[in-house]
């Protein structure tokens, strides 16, 4: 039932957008008052109404690891690329400014501050200065400003290899930047100090939530007429990761961790003291580790040919040293009103073992721990090639279709929510169906 | 036959350019003509190049290099004129600036121009603001208006 309100919200919604699309069309900005000491305030909505199919039964698609269901075989899903988002801008003679940016798309929203994407004042110093504080974007990666709002980029959705294990997008805090021509093009310099929180999904059946502080980070931009480059590096200090009773697991299930620790013990048949527990527990709890994270990426615009990359490592100081490196490289030529692409990416994840870290522990209770961790810190290797179209039919209206291949390796399979009872014996190969109709209002 | 279309196909693009711009009034006549980019004339800025322009229409900066706060204005969003100043001045055609302008819209990092209904609008904002600037047939040109950058529209980024 709940299932069937949503769609005809979004139907709604679509309706909406399709009238007005078809009675005004212009800059997705709307004056909404105007007052006569130069300050302006207006509007813009955005939004996505899409559908993703997969044909997998053990696993589901998801956009990120946010989304605590998704696309599986014969269960096609319409929440996961669906977003709708308004925003109030309010400009005072382009010194001062403020934004309040409403979100509604398929995350947790555990209390009404979810729901607020971005919420900030900002202050133009002067030409090269800007300062902006409360809600603000995170420029962590190429698209991840921008990442929900599906009109600014030709995929479906930003590449999931890449993007789906990122949970950041904007942080509680502060951002200064400096911007300036330098040569034939544009720098610009950001930073942000800040602090976020948020639940993860880390299976089918639990949720973790996770809270950064002191986090910061910086990156430079430099823009010419067909080039883009952008380079970064973001640090946060990991002051929470609580597992959270979701509504999915049952009071009689025990949580995986131990689940897996104990079936391993029995396995290999080892004495553990809590001494060595504690060690290890120590090592392997997120909380108090630092995470980090290095990106560079590029882009090339020029005539119908756009092409963008990106490759980026995040981890952890602790845990087991556990970190991902991702990429993409995507290319796309576009034709009249028609942007066919093709995009290659990856992610694979590495973690030391037990034995590496442990080397004077006992052997047995080495492979018991390392089992027991290979099944229960989320990872994620895989390579997918995917190629689609973006068809801009109308000034606030996009159509888009991408199809995906994906190989997974099964023990390394987070970004997806396994179903299967025997998560050994999943798909390692899984196709994905993406037919999405991008607006601004 | 066949050969007569051999022989005229390289004209035929600016034949049928031609012929609308004839045929069709109002904004395709604009079309056909160069480009003049236009402030207020109590605005202090004598000339600007390209690039300058650019980085007021695309956001990158919000004030004249001598610092003066700008207004920069847009055509109408179906008008051919405005098709061609962004593919003359950027390379890009419209969806692409649509998608530029949806990245920074956004991202709360910039507002795109304001978007005028008419010409005749482009023309007594131009007068009333000093911080103006909008972009406008080169015909279109009056006294009230101070040219800071001329944009010749070579022939194969006519829009018709």
């Amino acid at each position: 039932m709940k299932r069937l309100e949503t769609k005809l919200i979004f139907i709604a919604f679509f309706l909406i957008g399709a009238m007005s699309a078809s009675a005004q069309l212009s800059m997705p900005v709307y004056n909404l008052k105007q007052w006569d000491n130069g300050t302006t305030l207006s509007a813009a909505a955005f939004g996505t109404l899409g559908m993703v199919f997969s044909d997998s039964k053990d696993l589901q698609f998801r956009r990120d690891v946010l989304q605590s269901n998704g696309a599986s075989k014969g269960d096609p899903d319409f929440k996961t690329d669906s977003i709708f988002a308004g925003q109030l801008m309010l400009n005072h003679k382009n010194r001062y400014h403020a934004l309040l940016q409403v979100k509604q798309d398929k995350r947790h929203h555990n209390d009404w501050e979810d729901y607020i994407g971005m919420a900030f004042a900002g202050w133009n110093i002067n030409s090269h200065w800007r300062l902006r504080a409360g809600r603000v974007p995170v420029d962590a990666f190429m698209v991840s400003e921008y990442r929900a709002a599906g009109v600014s980029y030709t995929w479906a959705r930003p590449v999931t290899e890449f993007y789906g294990h990122i949970l950041l997008d904007t942080v509680d805090g502060v951002e200064l930047s400096y911007r300036r021509a330098l040569g034939p093009g544009t720098l610009d310099l950001r930073s942000n100090i800040g602090h976020f929180d948020l639940r993860v999904s880390a299976s089918s059946t639990e949720d973790f939530d996770l809270e950064v502080n002191k986090l910061w980070n910086a990156s430079a931009h430099y823009e010419t007429d067909h080039w883009r480059f952008r380079i970064g590096y973001l640090e946060g200090q990991v002051d929470g990761f609580h597992r959270v009773k979701s509504e999915r697991m049952t009071s009689a299930e025990l949580p995986s961790n131990i689940q897996n620790l104990i079936t391993a013990l029995f396995k290999y048949q080892v004495n553990v003291t809590p001494a060595d527990i504690t060690r290890v527990a120590r090592q392997y709890d997120l909380a108090g580790s630092t995470i980090k994270n290095a990106t560079i990426g590029v882009n090339f615009d020029k005539g119908p040919w756009s092409i963008q990359a990106e490759l980026a490592r995040t981890g952890f100081d602790r845990s087991f040293n556990l970190h991902a490196d991702a990429g993409y490289l995507s290319i796309a030529y576009q034709y009249q009103k028609f942007k066919p692409f093709v995009t290659v990416s990856a992610v694979a994840s590495h973690m030391e073992t037990v034995a590496q870290r442990f080397p004077e522990m006992d052997p047995k209770l080495q492979l018991a721990l390392d089992e027991s961790f290979n099944k229960e810190v989320p990872r994620s290797s895989q390579a997918a090639v995917s190629a689609g179209v973006r068809w801009d039919f109308s000034e606030k209206w996009v159509f888009k279709t991408q199809l995906s291949h994906v190989r997974l390796d099964r023990e390394k399979s987070s970004l997806w929510l396994v179903q299967s009872d025997k998560p050994q014996e999943i798909d390692e190969q899984v196709n994905v169906l993406s037919i999405s109709l991008d607006f601004v209002l | 036959m066949r050969m007569l279309n051999r022989l005229f196909a390289p004209y035929r693009k600016l034949a049928t350019a031609t012929l609308l711009c004839l045929l069709s009034g109002g904004y395709s006549a604009l079309s056909c003509a160069d480009i003049a980019v236009v402030v207020n004339p109590e605005n202090p800025v004598a000339a600007m190049n390209e690039r300058e322009v650019k980085d007021l229409f695309l956001g990158r900066f919000l004030a004249f290099p001598d610092g003066l706060a700008a207004l920069p204005l847009d055509q109408p969003v179906k008008s051919k004129i405005r098709a061609q100043f962004y593919k003359q001045l950027t390379g890009k055609t419209v969806p692409q600036i649509n998608a530029y302008w949806a990245r920074l819209i956004f991202s709360g990092r910039a507002t795109p121009p304001r978007t005028a209904a008419s010409s005749e609008e482009i023309r007594q904002m131009v007068i009333d603001n000093r911080n103006a600037i909008a972009y406008v047939d080169s015909k279109h040109v009056t006294p009230d208006m101070h040219v800071v950058l001329t944009l010749k529209i070579p022939p194969e980024n006519h829009t018709d």
